[in-house]
């Protein structure tokens, strides 16, 4: 291994010092950190996944499935990277993984001396059976996971920024090889919007790896000159697309500098309604003994590390191949100065071929494979042995096996959308099944081609259909001589029979040819369940190496032909994603949008407690000094019967209900009848669902001839006005009726207590709130501090009470203007919490009551329920289910003792056995200020009937019990003197 | 006289943010007045009823759901079969027309204005549109979601853009706005004195 004096396409201008294992680590702008590693000498990078075998630089691409280092420190550790793709930048720390304490001295190398125990479904046999139940199983998997996997993360949180992008373009091609510039250029053309697509960090593909200033060169600039020229073209390099997905949807990924204030991926979401598949092949390797270790290469990559980095991966090579195209890698290897013998397994190979090498001083053996690699730490020699077995094995003494079994097309997208690929035998792989309706197509190496000018052809050809019609878009490129490449003649052989030694199918996963083997004994005939058996072609290898030669063992074994036997397809992504990129801006503060009432900034200044209302923020309580929530909500509540509260209710839902067809509307949603209702007036109402089950509550006023404003539950605002249109849209089409939400429009707050109507009336003078003039369930139109108010007369506390609803720019002025004005009243600002325990005491029901189980005869509301006119649920309602009599009703509990019943407690008679469901349920709880004792609301089988009974009420989760009374749930003020006042 | 108070009054803090590096294309986040809003809503033959009632505001009812009409300082969006939202700088009288409903919703909107060059590219990290000038010119709207919150979006210029945020949404659309502009730069322009950034005004 060494560094060339010239050639390659880095820049030994600019040299860079990255660090490796705590040493430095030279290299050039241009680099990877696997040409960096290779050219610094460094035969051994990582440690294998299972048997911790050494691993040195196998491929240079995404494939590559030994070099997997951690890149960076501390919060900032990213594992599991592939060195072959990642640029080399000044500063870079990077570590072997899966070693300790070094990957030149690893303890776990005694996995490799205890190989024959590890075997296929070693985990299941060995630790699943022993003893009854998986306890046993659930015990060793801990320690399992533990030994598993490769590099480590951290748990730190991410100090790096991700972005998340939508776009969309006409035309969308993925590869910036030959094909792909091609299409885009076709496409370009004709006025397409182009997103060119790259995951490298130049454009060129495969052409990058022939020789520098070669046809194919002088091929790749002009195209890319023109491609610069056409702004409706966008190039985006380091750009991996790894999804493909319904909707002409496509995932990528683009990695980015990470410098101050900029990303360092960005995750594209891109609408393509055509997409051009320009993704090339991935080499395959030949099978045999050692096959994994240091200095077994894929020959093609053996041929980019050369010409790409001027690195020359060895001195004396073999190149082990079945097909013409490592014959490039072997007469470049030669120009080089290295020594090379090509083992061909094939018997015939193309006369120019083999003129060309021995040209080139080329020793070609035919008709021979590489049956095993010898070497310690890294390859010495080979045995080489003739197919025919007509003769001994030799053994070369080389540095270097440069091999190729054939390719494997890049099919991960075009599977990922239309399933199970096509087996072609004459190039031993599997292409994309030709349809020509589908909306991404095939171009260039994917396909297998026979040869470069069809690969440009093809391309530019799926570039102009993706476009449409209309342009032009000129005249193909001219080819260039793209070299051999292997779909034109290849040879069946993809090891050799009497390998000799571990012989890898999977590298990455450590799978051997024997564990093919094995599964096949144990009778595993589906190559899904080879798959997940052998994990051949699992995890982030998605079948990349390891596919097609794990496929022709096991067809081999069944003595079928591979395109009997099958293969898995593939699911996204096809190179690993950063979880943060998916994630992009949408964590922290931004995980999920926050609705903030118009009164929020008041609540934040004074010191309120906040808690969160599904996305509502809401202030929960006002602390004064070191109070808790529990002495807060205590206070609050009893100031508000003793004096004067406001609180904030803008969370209300709140819809306006037009149409000359408003009042039959709610006769249909509503259980009570709504004709009869006059302007001015306000009714409280109950919703069911079909089912019968009570939905929601809420009171709705009637502002005009045809105008209602109703309010809901905060909860159930969206989803009420939802079902709404719904409804108006399909089922109710002949009602003149528009529902708009109005909870935007709107601030609400609710002003409650015996000195209220005293306030009210110094902050609107010219109205009179006389219990004549406005009764309870009425309203009027007011002003307070000039700002316009509607003012309800209602109750949710039990309490004289009023809602004020104003324009919710007017929200916090006229909440100022209340609490000011209401300082000579000991006016203080209230909480959910204390809210809460008011509506408690009085026996209102919420939504731990209104909990999609309940009735209105559960609920005691049944009363509610017109029997004059059908409503959304009144058939339904009467069920025998539903009308049982033993089912639980809503009755209050008077709690004995200092702690309170926690909600969702069961409740069962006094002296019986607390077991089973119990006789009904906890729903809402809280210390009542007004009785001086807690109280709860429940349901309770027949509770009605049992009012006065002492019960049980048992916290299993908390392993307590204490005792209650049964009584009427309106526990403060039940004759409503208060406000009705 | 009466205040309004912004939804955004806590967040209006003129200064300039984002990537400290970048002083070229910044971008413009700012709040701007949204004066009246109203909704028209109607059932059968509310096309014709419309028509006849945007001439009286020197309005052309647009032909589809995507175009603005703008005329004398009024802007009309058709919103959905049956419903259209009128805007007005000043103030807007309400139509009285038999089978039609209005509805104001003034306060109910909150009016975001993102300007500059990469205003497109801000959007397309919070949205799922295509900001693309030849898909989105001057003068087209868009009902979508951003930040999962129901927005209208419109084009009032080539790099200029306005979002409609529910009232009690639109922090936190502003939020997510800044942080996707960050790489790129911007400015919020003073309070009051600033040309599209109140934090309180005079009705």
């Amino acid at each position: 291994m060494k560094r060339l004096t010239t050639g390659g396409r880095i820049n030994r201008d600019t040299p860079v010092t990255m660090c490796f294992d705590g040493r430095d680590l030279p290299g050039f702008e241009g680099d990877t950190l696997a040409s960096a590693l290779l050219a610094a000498g460094h035969k051994t990078v990582g440690r294998s996944f299972k048997y911790h075998r050494r691993r040195g630089v196998y491929s240079a691409g995404v494939e590559e499935p030994n070099a997997m280092v951690t890149l960076h420190e501390g919060a900032f550790r990213e594992p599991n990277t592939r060195a072959t793709c990642v640029e080399a930048q000044d500063g870079l720390v990077a570590a072997s993984q899966n070693a300790w304490p070094s990957i030149h001295l690893d303890i776990g190398a005694v996995n490799n001396l205890l190989s024959p125990f590890f075997s296929a479904g070693f985990y299941y046999k060995t630790f699943i059976g022993p003893f009854s139940g998986t306890g046993f199983w659930m015990w060793c998997e801990r320690f399992i996971r533990r030994a598993s996997g490769m590099g480590r993360a951290v748990h730190l949180p991410d100090p790096d920024t991700y972005e998340k992008v939508t776009t969309t373009c006409d035309v969308l091609v993925i590869g910036g090889g030959a094909a792909g510039l091609s299409a885009a250029l076709a496409a370009g053309r004709k006025g397409a919007r182009v997103i060119l697509a790259e995951q490298d960090t130049v454009l060129g593909g495969a052409i990058l790896s022939d020789p520098v200033g070669g046809e194919s060169d002088f091929w790749l600039k002009q195209i890319e000159l023109e491609l610069h020229t056409l702004p409706n073209i966008r190039i985006l390099t380091r750009a991996s697309v790894f999804g493909a997905y319904d909707s002409d949807t496509y995932g990528m990924v683009e990695h980015l500098s990470g410098c101050e204030g900029q990303p360092r991926q960005r995750y594209w979401q891109i609408h393509a309604p055509r997409a051009v598949m320009a993704t090339g092949a991935i080499e395959r390797p030949m099978v045999f003994g050692n096959n994994d270790l240091s200095g077994v290469m894929l020959a093609g990559a053996v041929r980019s590390y050369l010409n790409r980095f001027a690195v020359l991966a060895g001195q004396t090579a073999l190149v082990a191949t079945n097909n013409d195209s490592a014959y490039a890698t072997a007469i470049d290897l030669a120009s080089a100065g290295a020594g090379i013998t090509v083992v061909d397994t094939r018997t015939e190979v193309p006369q120019a071929l083999r003129e060309q090498a021995e040209t080139a001083g080329i020793r070609v053996l035919r008709g021979h494979a590489v049956i095993a690699a010898r070497g310690r730490k890294c390859v010495t020699s080979a045995l080489v042995a003739p197919l025919d077995q007509n003769g001994e094995p030799l053994q070369l003494a080389c540095d270097l096996i440069a091999a190729s079994a054939g390719w494997s097309p890049n099919v991960h997208l075009w599977s990922q959308l239309y399933k199970t690929p096509e087996y072609r035998p004459e190039s031993a792989c599997f292409i994309p099944r030709a349809l020509f309706e589908a909306h991404l197509q095939p171009a260039g190496l994917v396909t297998a081609p026979m040869e470069m000018a069809q690969i440009i052809t093809d391309g530019f050809a799926r570039g102009s259909e993706a476009a449409g019609p209309d342009g032009d878009a000129g005249t193909v490129p001219e080819s260039f001589d793209g070299g051999p490449l292997w779909s034109g003649n290849f040879g069946p052989v993809w090891c050799a029979p009497g390998v000799k030694g571990k012989a890898f199918v999977d590298l990455q996963h450590d799978v051997k040819l024997s564990d093919i083997d094995q599964a096949h004994l144990e009778g595993y005939v589906s190559v899904e369940h080879l798959k997940r058996y052998t994990t051949t072609g699992m995890a982030t290898d998605q079948g990349k190496l390891s596919n097609v030669n794990a496929l022709a063992r096991m067809a081999d074994l069944q003595e079928r032909e591979i395109a009997e036997a099958g293969t898995t397809t593939f699911r996204p992504p096809f190179t690993p994603v950063t979880i943060g990129a998916l994630v992009g801006q949408d964590h922290g503060a931004h995980v999920r949008p926050t609705r903030r009432t118009p009164i929020h900034g008041w609540h934040v200044a004074q010191g309120a407690a906040l808690t969160e209302a599904g996305l509502w923020k809401r202030a929960w309580y006002y602390p004064q000094g070191d109070e808790d929530v529990g002495a807060a909500y205590r206070r609050e509540a009893a100031h508000v019967r003793a004096h004067i509260g406001l609180v904030d209710v803008s969370t209300l839902g709140k819809i306006a209900v037009q149409g000359p067809d408003a009042a039959t509307f709610l006769n249909r949603v509503y259980t009570n009848g709504w004709r009869s209702l006059r302007p001015g007036r306000i009714r409280y109402g109950v919703m069911l669902r079909e089912d019968g089950i009570v939905l929601d509550d809420g009171a709705t006023a009637r502002l005009g001839e045809h105008e209602y404003f109703m309010t809901t539950t905060t909860a159930n605002a969206a989803k009420i006005l939802a079902d709404f249109e719904r409804r108006l849209q399909s089922d109710w089409r002949d009602l003149k009726v528009h529902v708009t939400s109005l909870t935007d429009q709107f601030a609400a707050m609710a002003l409650a207590g015996p000195k209220s109507r005293a306030l009210l009336q110094t902050l609107c003078p010219d109205v009179d709130l006389s219990p004549e003039a406005l009764p309870n369930n009425s309203f009027v139109e007011a002003t307070i501090a000039e700002h316009p108010v509607r003012l309800h007369r209602m109750s949710f506390s039990g309490e004289l009470a009023y809602e004020i609803y104003t324009p919710s720019g007017h929200g916090e002025p006229v909440w100022q203007a209340i609490m000011t004005a209401g300082a000579p009243h000991r006016i203080i600002a209230y909480g959910t919490e204390s809210m809460g325990t008011l509506r408690i005491e009085k026996g209102h029901v919420a939504g731990p009551e209104l909990d999609g189980r309940t009735t209105m005869e559960d609920l005691g509301l049944a009363g509610l329920a017109s029997s004059k006119k059908p409503f959304v649920g009144s058939v339904l309602r009467h069920r025998p289910l539903l009308q049982s009599a033993d089912r639980a009703q809503l009755v209050g509990l008077l709690v004995e003792g200092d702690e309170g019943a926690r909600g969702g407690s069961l409740i069962f008679a006094k002296g019986a056995a607390p077991e089973g469901h119990g006789e009904g349920w906890v729903t809402s709880t809280t210390y009542s200020p007004a009785l001086g004792k807690y109280i709860a609301m429940a349901f309770v089988k027949n509770g009605q009937a049992r009012l006065g009974e002492e019960v049980q009420i048992v916290n299993l989760l908390e392993n307590q019990t204490s005792s209650a009374r049964l009584i009427s749930h309106h526990f403060f003020d039940p004759e409503g003197e208060r406000q009705n006042g | 006289m009466a205040e309004y108070h912004s939804a955004l009054y806590e967040a209006l803090i003129a200064g300039s943010y984002g990537t400290p590096a970048r002083t070229a294309d910044r971008l413009t986040l700012a709040e701007e007045r949204l004066g009246a809003l109203l909704q028209i809503a109607g059932w059968e033959g509310f096309d014709d009823k419309l028509t006849e009632l945007a001439e009286q505001l020197g309005l052309t009812l647009p032909p589809d759901y995507q175009t603005v009409a703008i005329a004398q300082g009024r802007r009309l969006y058709r919103t959905a079969p049956g419903r259209v939202l009128i805007q007005s700088e000043g103030p807007l009288p309400v139509p009285e027309a038999p089978d039609l409903v209005t509805l104001d919703l003034s306060h109910s909107k909150t009016a975001i204005v993102l300007r500059g060059a990469h205003a497109a590219d801000v959007l397309s990290r919070t949205a799922p549109m295509d900001f693309g000038l030849s898909q989105f010119p001057v003068g087209r709207f868009a009902q979508t979601g951003m930040h999962e919150v129901a927005v209208l979006i419109e084009r009032t210029a080539r790099d200029r853009f306005r979002i409609l945020a529910p009232y009690t949404w639109a922090r936190s659309v502003w939020d997510r706005l800044r942080t996707a502009a960050i790489p790129f730069g911007y400015d919020i322009p003073p309070g009051e004195a600033g040309a599209e950034t109140t934090r309180k005004t005079a009705l």
